[in-house]
């Protein structure tokens, strides 16, 4: 599709919502070492093109699940940024209320319902999820992220066949880093081919380039509407880079990964090939982009720096309940 | 009268019509024995939208029913054989007894898992453990264990309209038992205990159809001029320690009553509530009446060695109340 074509609006949107991402994850990073955010945290740097690219084509009603990895799942779906870094610091106010943590950011007003730290733990909660959507009669979907790590699980394939089986509006979108924690894909897949799979379960699926947000976008945006039509599931593969380590905030370990270095990824990582398209199609929006992300950083700023000051008021006043409130509950 | 069966049927017939958000699914649940009768007749009043049978994938049907349950259904996942939850355990205990707490509390998960424990008639290893203890241990979890025709519908009602996901245990000695069920089916509260049979000399805790065995073992005592009080608890999550503990205040002597095995078991629990307490003490070392601690062997004479013996149990409280 020729770029030119491709209404402003929508490049602008793209690119407040993956930088916004980068923005606070970079500021995490920072966060760490004041020993405000105590717990792991598994960085999405460098693959949040797959988050922003489906959850920017998807509708605010459709219901997402997500992973450990899973801050880019949480902004791209609307989550409330305040609720996730007084998550991160073990605040009440967090959209957990402290119980969750980094690797299971919720928003219920956001329709992100759960995300899960054991690999492809929320794969199977997805199809009961779908389900519901579809008993609905709505044309409402859900998706459910993973990485290539969990194709390895069996749990994937039983979700396959029991998606494909009962016709669910399932999507599943695979971020394929062809990593897990250290260990590459070929080195725990004979035929590390989740497309090729998925089809031979009855699932139909595509494979796209997930550093570029904008091919991601396209693809999802054809998918969903497909899917509201046909109520089957689908599986899009996007090929992305993790820059990070698996957890915490450092640099990513040299001599892992193999075939290609960790420069050599920073060079098609996602916000570069976003920011080129900016500046080649619409040259005279330099200084409005520039002024937007110096606006998001100073707000995303603005969140830490008010989560810090609770953390330090607040941390030693946080008690939990006498009893956990079982029943005082309310449902999605 | 109903059948075991029969009665859960019809408390999950009754659950259906009570609320339209409650679906029943498993593998093979529209069989036409329909899991020894427990599930006869549900396609048929309700279409199979609302019972149907499933691939062989326990671990993802597990976590069919955590999705359905969070998007406000009330799932009943039925199990022939609670050994085939092993394969869901990811999702079982990992997820629905923990979503809830990882949310900060903000939703439920009001899913029902039956599952039968297959005892005797040669089940042997794998088709006869109780493994009530391992679900009782998860925080967040419940889990229920009808002893009787009369109380496993009332049980099931409540399980079904409970928010917390509840494991629900039946052994499948009562589906031989009959008995006569209130219609309709009325809700029993969960974690409270019942108290089966009054007596003075000793408090029997007991569960499952061991209810039944610490009963009979409680009328060959009576020549002796012993009453045991026998108390169900029903369920092991929510439990009624106040129950127990009120019953040995009285009595000072304790037995306990299992279908499962004693390490960390439901004698270590009830030990150590009532050791815990220091308002009593107990008159007498408390007696533990379970399975021998090994896999249930296939053979039929392997078998009778194997569980506790009636005659056996009702010895031992002898001697220990004439000290």
């Amino acid at each position: 599709m020729a770029l030119t074509n491709l209404p402003q609006q929508l490049l602008r949107d793209l690119h407040e919502k993956m930088f916004l991402i980068r923005a606070v994850e970079e500021r995490i990073k920072v966060e760490y070492a004041s020993r405000r955010i105590r717990g792991p945290v598994h960085l999405s740097i460098g693959q949040e093109a797959a988050a922003v690219g489906v959850l920017h084509a998807c509708r605010q009603s459709d219901v997402c699940v997500s992973t450990h990895r899973n801050h880019a799942h949480y902004l791209a779906k609307g989550g409330s940024l305040a609720g996730m870094v007084d998550e991160l610091f073990g605040l009440d106010t967090g959209c957990c209320k402290g119980y969750g943590g980094s690797m299971h950011l919720m928003d219920l007003n956001a329709n992100l319902i759960l995300s899960s730290a054991i690999l492809a733990g929320s794969i199977p909660i997805a199809s009961g999820i779908a389900f519901a959507l579809k008993n609905e009669g709505t044309k409402r979907v859900c998706i459910g992220f993973l990485g290539d790590g969990a194709t390895d699980e069996g749990v994937f394939f039983e979700t396959l066949n029991l998606a494909a089986l009962m016709k669910l509006p399932l999507l599943f979108v695979v971020e394929n880093n062809a990593i897990s924690t250290m260990t590459t894909f070929s080195k725990r897949q004979a035929v590390p081919d989740v497309v090729g799979k998925a089809e031979r379960f009855g699932v139909r699926g595509m494979t796209v380039d997930g550093n570029d947000v904008l091919s991601v976008y396209h693809a999802a945006q054809d998918i969903l509407q497909g899917m509201r039509q046909t109520h089957e599931p689908f599986v899009l593969e996007t090929v992305t880079d993790r820059l990070c380590a698996h957890v915490g905030p450092i640099v990513y370990p040299s001599g892992i990964g193999a075939d290609d270095t960790l420069q050599s990824r920073w060079m098609r990582e996602p916000m570069l090939i976003l920011n080129e398209k900016l500046r080649s199609e619409f040259p005279d929006q330099l200084d409005a982009s520039l002024a937007r992300e110096r606006n998001l950083r100073e707000s995303v700023d603005q969140v830490f720096i008010r989560g810090a000051q609770r953390f330090d008021a607040d941390a030693l006043r946080l008690q939990l309940p006498a009893a956990p409130p079982a029943q005082d509950v309310r449902r999605v | 009268m109903l059948s075991f069966g029969e009665a859960l049927a019809y408390a999950t017939k009754q659950a259906m019509e009570h609320d339209a958000r409650v679906f029943a699914y498993g593998e093979g649940i529209n069989d036409p024995g329909g899991f020894f009768g427990s599930t006869a007749g549900l396609k048929e009043a309700f279409s199979e939208a609302r019972c149907f049978d499933v691939p062989n994938s326990e671990d993802a049907l597990m976590g069919f029913g955590i999705g359905a349950s969070l998007m406000g259904y009330r799932p009943l996942f039925v199990n022939l054989r609670v050994e085939f939850l092993m394969l869901a355990m990811n999702q079982l205990v990992n997820h629905a007894a923990r979503l809830p707490a990882m949310s900060g509390y903000q939703y439920t998960i009001p899913l029902t898992v039956r599952a039968i424990v297959g005892k005797s008639w040669g089940q042997a290893a794998q088709h006869s453990s109780a493994l009530h203890s391992m679900f009782a241990n998860i925080p967040d979890l419940q889990v229920v264990v009808p002893s009787s025709v009369e109380d496993a519908p009332r049980l099931l009602l409540a399980s079904i309209l409970s928010d917390a996901p509840t494991v629900f245990i039946e052994i499948k000695s009562l589906y031989d038992c009959k008995a006569l069920v209130h219609l309709p089916i009325e809700p029993l509260p969960l974690g409270k205990a019942h108290v089966v049979r009054q007596g003075s000399d000793i408090t029997c805790v007991a569960i499952s159809d061991m209810v039944g065995f610490a009963q009979r073992v409680s009328e060959q005592l009576v020549a002796d001029g012993i009453e045991a009080e026998v108390l169900d608890l029903r369920s092991l999550a929510p439990l009624d320690s106040a129950a127990i503990l009120n019953s040995v205040s009285k009595t000072k002597r304790l037995a306990v009553f299992d279908i499962g095995w004693e390490p960390f078991g439901l004698a270590a629990e009830v030990a150590r509530i009532v050791s815990t307490s220091a308002y009593h003490r107990l008159d007498a070392p408390l007696l533990s009446i379970a399975r021998r601690h090994e896999h249930t062997p296939a053979s039929c004479f392997l078998e009778e060695q194997h569980y506790a013996n009636e005659e056996h149990a009702a010895n031992s409280i002898r001697a220990l109340v004439r000290g």
